[in-house]
């Protein structure tokens, strides 16, 4: 099991011409400089403690061992120094809620995960919110303490009340977050070093949509602590939740 | 007893290529209590076919399995009833960039000097382009999907769609999928021809 990761990808490479994907991500080149920056940070932890989707599968084949640290490490990568976004704003569209522009703090002794995705997404986003239910499932009554904010990157499709639904189905404490403003929206992303790109399309046709698939882990200072990265498994992100949490 | 040393060999051979379940002596059955359930034809096997719940509000889904041949093949279309969706494709989530950097196999540290290098001259690369995703663990880069003429499968090596990986796209979902459901899955290879599996829906992956 462990090879097909692997072998996955080498026989990606004949299909490379339906990967467009170069072309996708330069159409935004201010955000570059961010990108590299989380780069340069984020591999050291990154290397110790993520596990990829394909190595979920060695996980598998190694035993029953959920391969969280021992040592009170965080699995994600740390933003060391963290980022700021407390003062970042977008309104809030959650159902019952006014809509007051929603800041990206954590209220006292709690923590938000922030994700920015979409709702046409059959795969990552649907992958990455379900594992992210099942971690906060896992924590117990600890889950109290922790919120989820889904800012849509796609908002010609997914409405307020389409997210709203979308965010309820996995979570029980979430902010539904979506605007036509994409200034605003683009600045938020910038904010958590977070990109989007939506495909050149005529209206009312189908396109394609590119993100950045990580979950942000926001303090009650308003502080990214810990962003993890797309296929981190529900045990390691129900283990960083602990530790934070404690230290919260 | 002879009879079920040879049913306790089969489910064990049904357990290596990842099944589940292997409860009676019809191991070719495709439905009953478990959709884990092996189907083979022609030398391709399918296993653990499964797709994941959707939100109401998800106008589509995903179905992974695991795809294991005797000889080269290649998964070149997949359909479902029009009761469960509109249209079906074969898609690949991928990072932004992943096919030019794995050729190049470098290591974390010299991924790390790259990033630098576009940092300091401002080269207007895609970060994907900088950084492998074994680096990454998939951060950082746009995630991006696509879809795909055909999966290969490879003869005795395993074909996994999974998330963030090869998938079978569900588009235009007529009903929300709902966790304990099944349906049947048509696949097309383009040497063993059809072969009809049934995928089991649940919350995560089995």
């Amino acid at each position: 099991m462990g090879e097909s990761g692997d072998l996955h990808r080498q026989d990606t490479r004949p299909y490379a011409q339906h990967q467009p994907a170069t072309t996708m991500t330069t159409m935004r080149p201010p955000r570059r400089p961010h990108l590299a920056l989380l780069a340069a940070t984020l591999i050291l932890p990154l290397g110790v403690g993520c596990a990829t989707d394909d190595d979920q599968a060695s996980d598998v084949s190694a035993g029953p061992a959920s391969g969280a640290p021992t040592d009170g490490s965080l699995s994600g990568a740390v933003m060391d120094p963290p980022l700021d976004v407390a003062g970042v704003t977008l309104p809030e569209v959650t159902a019952g809620v006014d809509s007051a522009p929603f800041r990206f703090v954590a209220p006292d002794g709690e923590l938000l995960a922030v994700y920015f995705g979409y709702l046409s997404c059959p795969d990552v986003c649907p992958t990455t919110m379900a594992d992210l239910s099942l971690a906060l499932e896992e924590i117990g009554d600890d889950a109290d303490r922790v919120s989820v904010a889904m800012v849509s990157v796609d908002p010609e499709r997914d409405t307020p009340e389409l997210i709203d639904s979308y965010l309820g189905h996995f979570f029980d404490q979430y902010h539904s977050i979506v605007t036509d403003d994409l200034t605003a929206q683009h600045a938020a992303q910038d904010a958590f070093l977070a990109s989007s790109t939506i495909e050149e399309h005529e209206p009312g046709e189908p396109y394609e949509v590119s993100h950045t698939a990580n979950v942000a882990i926001v303090d009650d200072q308003g502080r990214v602590v810990v962003q993890w990265p797309f296929g981190l498994s529900p045990e390691l992100m129900a283990s960083d939740m602990r530790i934070l949490l404690a230290d919260t | 007893m002879k009879m079920k040393r040879t049913l306790a060999l089969a489910g064990a051979a049904t357990m290596l290529l990842g099944a589940a379940a292997c409860s009676t002596d019809d191991t070719t059955a495709s439905t009953d209590t478990s959709a884990a359930v092996d189907t083979a034809a022609d030398g391709v096997t399918v296993s653990g076919v499964w797709a994941r719940t959707s939100p109401t509000s998800a106008d589509n889904g995903a179905a992974y399995m695991t795809i294991t041949a005797t000889e080269d093949d290649e998964l070149l279309s997949a359909s479902v009833p029009d009761t469960i969706a509109t249209e079906v494709q074969l898609h690949e989530s991928s990072m932004g960039g992943t096919d030019d950097t794995t050729a190049d196999g470098t290591s974390g540290d010299m991924d790390a000097e790259t990033s630098d290098d576009s940092m300091a001259d401002g080269s207007s690369g895609a970060m994907g382009d900088d950084m492998t995703d074994d680096t990454m663990g998939g951060m950082g880069g746009e995630m991006t999907m696509q879809e795909v003429q055909a999966i290969p499968v490879t003869a005795g090596e395993d074909t996994v769609l999974e998330p963030g990986g090869y998938h079978v796209m569900l588009l235009g979902l007529v009903e929300p999928l709902a966790e304990g459901d099944t349906f049947d899955i048509t696949l097309k290879f383009a040497n063993a021809g059809e072969l009809t599996v049934t995928a089991e829906v649940r919350s995560s992956a089995p």
